[in-house]
């Protein structure tokens, strides 16, 4: 009993020499760990916890990119899990641009000066900005990035349509603006969403009708343009304001379709064989953002999240944080400029946070808009990789 | 007087002949003594490089009385290694974030330099590191222990580091409960 009692002693003052690391070597060890990874460094010991400066997760659930008028105004961000707005101190220097899309920590802008337009590639997390040839055009209605073929497409779908393409070099800049025919004979119209960006799907692109056809542009056919096709002829008489279009997270293209004032709220899936849209009764836990160009549906661990679908309309307005948008082994956080201690999880302001509802039906007073704070300007960006 | 001005002189003799060397020796607080160069020494360690410069290094071993033999021996290897190294590409390659210093992955024999060590030899290289001042070392040994935490839960890397857990559990349930996305694969 009592060598055991020895060895444990000599142990502990063993013990007292990695917990008592100098705070500023801490403070390095924990700077080269990855973000998700601090709190478990914290929860070591009292000493350890000091190192650890504090932070909010840019992953762990899609959020809400806003400027209020981009080139003036600084970026912020809208993260529904913590109710909070993060203000970045870069601007973006492209005045008067309009957000097309996101993938990633890529957003896809847009920008008229005259008769020509420049499309603009960003890097949210470097703030490394590419931009395109100018393209002598008079507007594009949409513009979609395609990551895994490095394309920029430029769509215009008022009256006829007609694509665009801009094929990025392995440098990252772009080769010169390609047209497509244009599709004037088609006695098919079909009248594109507005709201949503055209979706890649299966090596295709995918553009909705507010009516819910398709039209769809094989990069391998570029001459061809968008060719609008037979089926699907509609959404199978489910009635919409809005519509938007994405591939879901396992990879099948879907649809929401919002009423005016939020509900009713349906989601359908492209049945491919058929070639017709159909109700998807249950979002099986994932959560979906949409309501911006870019619509998400992502897997989450967070239950209050879990078969919900959300859109930039707030029941409250958010506090606002100043913080730099910092990368750690691939993991991005929104760190506080201010050191002083922060308050981590919204505390019970999360049901007064973001506008939400869920698929299986619900009285509507608690599915409609009334009283929230649109969030204008606004798309969806997903920084989990 | 006389002799007074002898002695001045014939230090003055003896630096010069120090500065004139190409290592400089250094001396373990227990004793022992560790033969390291110069160039390296100075360019590595700001202290060993405030201490050359002032003039303030002693030929029959410089004393350092905070570090042990076994990690002196560590400091003056690495050294020594360091400068026979041609700093390679990966040295300057910078990092990903542009908010953050560029932290410079340690070159391949540096891992191993740091990888045969025990987690004791490890902590006392750290320390000795740290208090002369080598920025270099310290990333390398720092980088070490970071790669020794990753991917383990707090129990794991206490056990790892054999530190004792003086949290109440209801102080560590606060944590938990603060960053609880943190710890739902836990």
């Amino acid at each position: 009993m009592e060598e055991t009692a020895t060895s444990t002693t000599s142990m502990q003052q063993e013990r007292t020499g990695w917990s008592s690391l100098p705070a500023d070597l801490l403070v390095d060890i924990v700077d080269l760990l990855p973000w998700s990874s601090h709190p478990r460094f914290a929860a070591v010991c009292k000493h350890w916890r000091s190192a650890v400066s504090p932070f909010y997760p840019g992953w762990l659930t899609p959020v809400l990119l806003n400027a209020v008028d981009i080139g003036c105004t600084n970026l912020r961000y809208y993260s529904p899990y913590h109710h909070k707005i993060f203000e970045v101190s870069s601007e973006l220097e492209t005045p008067n641009a309009k957000i097309c899309c996101t993938r990633g920590r890529h957003l896809t802008l847009c920008q008229q000066n005259d008769d020509e337009i420049t499309v603009a590639h960003v890097d949210l997390v470097t703030g490394v900005i590419r931009d395109s040839y100018p393209v002598d055009h008079d507007s594009f209605d949409f513009v979609i990035y395609d990551g895994e073929r490095r394309r920029m497409f430029g769509i215009s779908a008022v009256g006829v349509l007609q694509v665009v393409r801009a094929i990025q070099s392995d440098a990252g800049g772009w080769y010169r603006w390609e047209f497509s025919e244009f599709s004037p004979d088609e006695p098919k119209i079909i009248i594109a969403s507005p709201m949503t960006s055209p979706v890649i799907h299966r090596g295709l692109l995918y553009l909705l009708g507010v009516d819910g056809r398709l039209a769809v542009y094989d990069d391998g056919r570029h001459e061809q343009g968008l060719v609008v096709l037979d089926k699907p002829k509609g959404f199978g008489g489910l009635d919409c304001d809005d519509c938007y279009l994405f591939e879901s997270d396992e990879g099948e293209l879907m649809a929401v379709l919002m009423g005016r004032r939020g509900a009713p709220v349906r989601v359908v899936k492209l049945n491919e064989q058929e070639m017709e849209w159909e109700e998807v009764e249950s979002l099986q836990g994932r959560a979906l953002f949409t309501g911006t160009p870019t619509t998400m549906m992502v897997k989450t661990n967070f239950e209050w999240m879990q078969n919900k679908i959300f859109v930039p309309r707030l029941h409250s307005w958010p506090e606002s944080l100043q913080v730099y948008l910092e990368e750690r082994e691939g993991e991005l956080a929104f760190v506080p400029v201010s050191t002083a201690p922060v308050e981590q999880d919204g505390g019970g302001t999360r049901e007064m946070g973001i506008w939400s509802c869920g698929l299986e039906p619900q009285p509507s007073s608690s599915s409609e808009f009334w009283e929230t704070i649109k969030f204008y300007h606004s798309i969806w960006v997903d920084f989990s990789n | 007087m006389e002799v007074d001005k002898g002695k001045g002189e014939a230090e003055e003799t003896r630096k010069v002949a120090e500065a004139d060397r190409d290592t400089v020796t250094l001396k373990s607080s227990d004793g022992k003594l560790f033969e390291v160069s110069k160039e390296a020494a100075a360019r590595l360690s700001t202290v060993l490089a405030g201490m050359i410069a002032g003039g303030s290094i002693d030929d029959n071993g410089t004393d350092l009385k905070q570090i042990g033999s076994e990690a002196l021996e560590n400091v003056v290897d690495y050294c020594n290694k360091h400068a026979n190294s041609i700093p390679s590409a990966a040295l300057i390659s910078s990092s990903i974030s542009f908010n953050t210093a560029p932290f410079k992955e340690p070159e391949e024999w540096e891992r191993k330099f740091v990888d045969r060590l025990s987690h004791d030899a490890l902590f006392d290289l750290v320390e000795a590191a740290n208090f002369l001042g080598m920025e270099r070392l310290l990333d390398v040994t720092c980088h070490k222990i970071s790669e020794m935490m990753k991917g383990k839960s707090p129990d794991q890397i206490r056990e790892v580091f054999n530190i004792k857990n003086d949290y109440t559990k209801e102080e560590l349930e606060e944590i938990r409960q603060e960053l609880a996305w943190a710890f739902y694969d836990d």
